[in-house]
């Protein structure tokens, strides 16, 4: 068996070539746009909602998102490009009298940003501003969702505006929506534990950059990041080659992850898409306590099944294999090149020595 | 408290009827006051005085029965002066910043404990302090060591050299110093006579400015004890004949208390030479004798010890300073087995770490220790082999299957990771604790290791990394960093640690000494302690990642050591214990 950790440990958080989006380096400029968004509403939206008659709304803002939850990674080149979620909240109520449809809201958002950037799109989730960069069209993007806050709603909840360009009234939806609560549930367990934690943290970024290599990112073809981690909430625990000093063995806890996801493929019935096929389930443990994953096809699933397969079998072989060379090998064919592989030479066994300081006395 | 104060509170408690008038209020020489008043107590007047020494309140006040035709015929009053015994001072807490209500507390309490005493508790009241009483009596001392049952039975008294008089059932249960093998001793032996009141008996004792009890008194105190007791064991126990001195031992029960009882002596002389509890003869001469509790069943649970643990056999290999407070502490938790092994001296360099001190410097610490223990411990049987754990070993004069725990402090990695392995592969070998500290008081270490269960010393050297640096992975300290100081030259390398940090960690392992001895720990633990790493940082050294772990972590973690490959007990353990990969 060999030890694979300090390779893990390059692949996480190596300056260069490390996936782990650190909060404060690269996205230093993408607080730089959250900022000047948060401005810019709260400079236009009025002038936007007396154009319309209607009374001002002062927006609430509160990140959230993998840039909330510290589990960013960085995009691959030709992917979707850098990321961050803003929640933008309004003290709105989702219905009853001089309630906004979830569309119109947005609309009003949408124009209120208007001239900020060549691209502003409003998607059914979200808001989405792209920046260009180095001549890239969309090199990265802040998604701006939009809620009806809590204090307006007479059942105390937070509701998500959801609803594109195009959708009648009934296909939009003021959806129930509780990002804060969800990362206390994914973190509670952690509370008093930062190597669980770091650990789970790791393990969430490093699926989330398996997903980037082996997916294809456009639709819903690739599992979504939000469904790995709660796969990783059900299916983690911590792994340590040696407990008492805390030792990562990220390697044996993406084995067990990996083997607890595949072992909860089953045959079920799909609420949303209404048919029964082979699939993996990813429930939210808050509200509104639906499957993530309940857009996928059965096709998909299917892709989605082969490809953690492949990918069990490769932490597999890497367990059994001696040689780190070999292992690592093997590795950056399911995390892709920017999994590092050691040289040969590096991995000469060394001669055990025949004596050390104990450090104990009696 | 001022004069102003105390009269305030002397016309307070007379107009409240707490005190009946005349009172008087004196200064005393010693800066304190007297108080002379009157009670009234079940319809009688009882003259007091009280007393308050010149720092009242520190110490709550003497109140002393003035009435002489009360004096030592109620209970809680003592003969000597009329002191009424209205508290006892343990466990007090005294209002010291209004010092009038602790004199007011005192006068209602000494009215309670009078009235107590007049009514028809009186003889109950007299039978709770029963043993306070019979020693107001005198009489020569004899020390106890029988421990009292519930039968009636002939004991032997020892009279020895210097008037040292005891008295035993069984020559096991005097302590070592005591036997007949002590050549110290030279003991004349008498019969003595162990009665076990029934329960419920209950008198008055004897005053001690009246006549002791007469033969008439005694036969009619103990008759209904005598009564249930067969007639043909009453005449094995009282045989008549040759019976001229003796010394009764009559066990009274504790109010209140089912194992408790006081232990009264009564030295007899009978001009017959007959036993003065069988049926004839009167002319008895009774006195009153004082036993000492010594007896084991009393002292040491009196010392917070467990007597479940007193038959316990321990051995303790490697008696440095770990060792040293280790045996200290397992005798005062009442294990009283001990087998000590070592080969080494104490030098002089080690003295003020050493629980032996100066004393045991430039002897061998085995046989030191035992002489310490046996010194200062009654009940102590302490063997020592004076030589290494592997040649006893071999020599065959260790059977360590014959032990209920062994504890090995050596401070000796190699030689315990040896001893691991050699102990595991005997038959009925018991349970194993190693126990070790770490430089600079960062921590220390106890690990409980059972025969044919995982976990053992060995899975603290299993790294899961083949490529580490051969260590203990429990250790708070970096791996493989070179602690110990030549301070004078390589012959004589000193780690630098304290005092403190081996008792802290004797005392850890005591812990789970105690715990693996009474059953009420199954499983195989380590625990750590974990201390500043200051001293260690600041001499230029690293701590290791477990140093970093919160207390409760290290707690919860207490069984996360077991590596299941360890070479000497992933095969030998038949449970499929926990693993590293839960
Ligand atoms: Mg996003
Ligand atoms: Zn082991």
């Amino acid at each position: 068996m060999a030890n694979v950790q300090t390779q893990f440990d390059t692949f996480h958080s190596d300056k260069k070539t490390g996936i782990r989006l650190g909060r404060f380096k690269k996205e230093k400029q993408l607080r730089d746009k959250r900022n000047v968004i948060r401005r810019r509403l709260k400079a236009n939206l009025p002038g936007v909602f007396a154009k319309y008659g209607e009374p001002n709304l002062v927006p609430k803002f509160k990140d959230q998102g993998s840039y909330k939850m510290n589990t960013g990674i960085k995009p691959l080149a030709g992917g979707s490009g850098y990321d961050i979620d803003q929640g933008v909240y309004f003290e709105t109520p989702k219905d009853g009298e001089g309630a906004y449809s979830p569309l119109t809201l947005k609309k009003r958002v949408e124009e209120a940003l208007n001239g900020l950037t060549d691209t502003i799109r409003i998607r059914r989730p979200c808001v989405t501003v792209f920046y260009k960069e180095n001549g890239v069209e969309e090199a990265y993007h802040v998604d701006l969702a939009i809620y009806s806050a809590r204090g307006s709603n007479s059942d105390g909840k937070d509701y998500l505006a959801v609803g594109r360009v195009g959708d009648s009234l009934s296909e939009q939806e003021w959806k129930v929506s509780d990002p804060a609560g969800l990362q206390h549930e994914l973190f509670r367990r952690f509370e008093d534990d930062t190597h669980g934690r770091q650990q789970f943290r790791r393990i969430m970024r490093f699926m989330k950059r398996w997903k980037d290599v082996n997916f294809s990112s456009a639709g819903n073809g690739a599992p979504r990041g939000i469904g790995l981690t709660l796969n990783a909430h059900y299916g983690f625990t911590p792994t340590y080659s040696d407990w008492l000093n805390r030792t990562r063995d990220d390697l044996g806890a993406l084995r067990k992850l990996v083997d607890d996801m595949l072992s909860r493929f089953s045959h079920q019935y799909r609420e949303k898409r209404q048919e029964w096929g082979r699939c993996l389930i990813a429930k939210l443990p808050v509200e509104p306590v639906s499957d993530v994953y309940e857009n996928m096809t059965l096709v998909q699933m299917t892709s989605f099944e082969t490809k953690l397969k492949d990918l069990k079998a490769a932490l597999d072989a890497a367990h059994e294999e001696s040689d780190p060379h070999e292992a690592c090998k093997g590795l950056q064919k399911v995390f892709g090149s920017d999994f590092p592989v050691p040289a040969k030479s590096d991995t000469a066994r060394k001669a055990a020595a025949g004596a050390a300081s104990s450090g104990l006395s009696g | 408290m001022t004069t102003e104060a105390l009269e305030a509170w002397l016309s307070v408690a007379t107009a409240t009827g707490l005190v009946l008038p005349p009172g008087e209020m004196q200064p005393d020489n010693d800066g304190g006051f007297r108080i002379t008043t009157t009670l009234a107590v079940a319809g009688l007047s009882v003259g007091i005085l009280i007393v308050l020494a010149h720092d009242f309140p520190k110490d709550a006040p003497l109140v002393l029965v003035q009435d002489s035709q009360l004096l030592g015929r109620l209970p809680h009053v003592f003969r000597n002066a009329g002191v009424v015994c209205y508290s006892t001072s343990e466990g007090l807490l005294l209002n010291r910043q209004q010092p009038e209500t602790v004199l007011t507390w005192a006068v209602k309490e000494t009215i309670r404990t009078l009235e107590e005493g007049l009514g028809t508790s009186q003889v109950a009241e007299f039978m709770r302090e029963l043993e306070v009483y019979w020693r107001q009596l005198g009489g020569p001392e004899v020390v106890n060591f029988y421990n009292p049952s519930s039968e009636a039975r002939t004991l032997t008294s020892y009279s020895a050299k210097d008037n040292l008089r005891w008295l035993a059932g069984a020559e096991q249960e005097m302590p070592p110093r005591h036997r007949a093998g002590n050549k110290l001793l030279t003991t004349i032996k008498e019969k003595a006579t162990y009665l076990p009141l029934l329960p419920g008996t209950a008198f008055i004792p004897p005053a001690p400015n009246e006549p002791f009890w007469t033969i008439d008194q005694l036969r009619e105190l103990v008759k209904p004890t005598l009564m249930a007791i067969p007639s043909k064991r009453r005449r094995q126990l009282f045989k008549s004949g040759r019976d001229w001195n003796g010394l009764l031992v009559l066990a009274v029960p504790l109010v209140g208390h089912k194992s408790h009882v006081t232990l009264l002596g009564i030295a007899y002389t009978s001009l017959k030479g007959v036993h003065p509890l069988g049926e004839r003869g009167s002319a008895f001469d009774l006195k009153p004798v004082q036993l000492l509790r010594w007896e084991r069943s009393y002292l040491l649970p009196r010392g917070g010890g467990k007597m479940s643990l007193t038959p316990k056999k321990v051995l303790v290999i490697g008696c440095g300073a770990i060792g040293g407070h280790l045996a200290h502490e397992l005798s005062q938790t009442g294990i009283l087995y001990l087998t000590l092994v070592d080969g080494d001296r104490l030098s002089i360099e080690n003295m003020h770490r050493h629980a032996l001190g100066m004393a045991g410097v430039g002897e061998y610490k085995a046989i030191a220790l035992r002489d310490e223990l046996q010194r200062k411990y009654l009940y102590a049987e302490v063997t020592a082999i004076a030589k290494p754990i592997e040649q006893a070993l071999d020599a065959g004069e260790i059977q360590p299957e014959s032990f209920d725990l062994v504890i090995a402090a050596t401070g000796e990695a190699t030689l315990e990771r040896y001893l691991n392995e050699r102990l595991r592969a005997i038959a009925g070998a018991p349970p194993v604790i190693y126990s070790w500290l770490e430089p600079y008081g960062i921590g220390g270490h106890a690990l409980l290791t059972r025969p044919h269960q995982a976990g053992c010393l060995e899975c603290l050297y299993t790294s899961p990394n083949p490529d580490a640096p051969l260590s203990n992975r429990a250790l708070f300290a970096a791996p493989d960093q070179q602690f110990s100081l030549a301070l004078s030259g390589c012959g004589s390398l000193h780690t630098p640690y304290a005092s403190l940090d081996a008792s802290q960690t004797a005392t850890l392992a005591a812990r789970l000494a105690v715990e693996a001895l009474t059953s009420s720990q199954p499983e195989s633990p380590l625990w750590s302690w974990k201390g500043s790493d200051r001293e260690l940082k600041a001499a230029g050294f690293k701590v290791g990642p477990r140093y970093k772990l919160t207390e409760e972590t290290l707690r919860r973690d207490a069984m996360r050591y077991i590596a299941p490959n360890c070479p000497v007990c992933a095969f030998d353990s038949n449970t499929n214990a926990a693993t590293n990969h839960e």
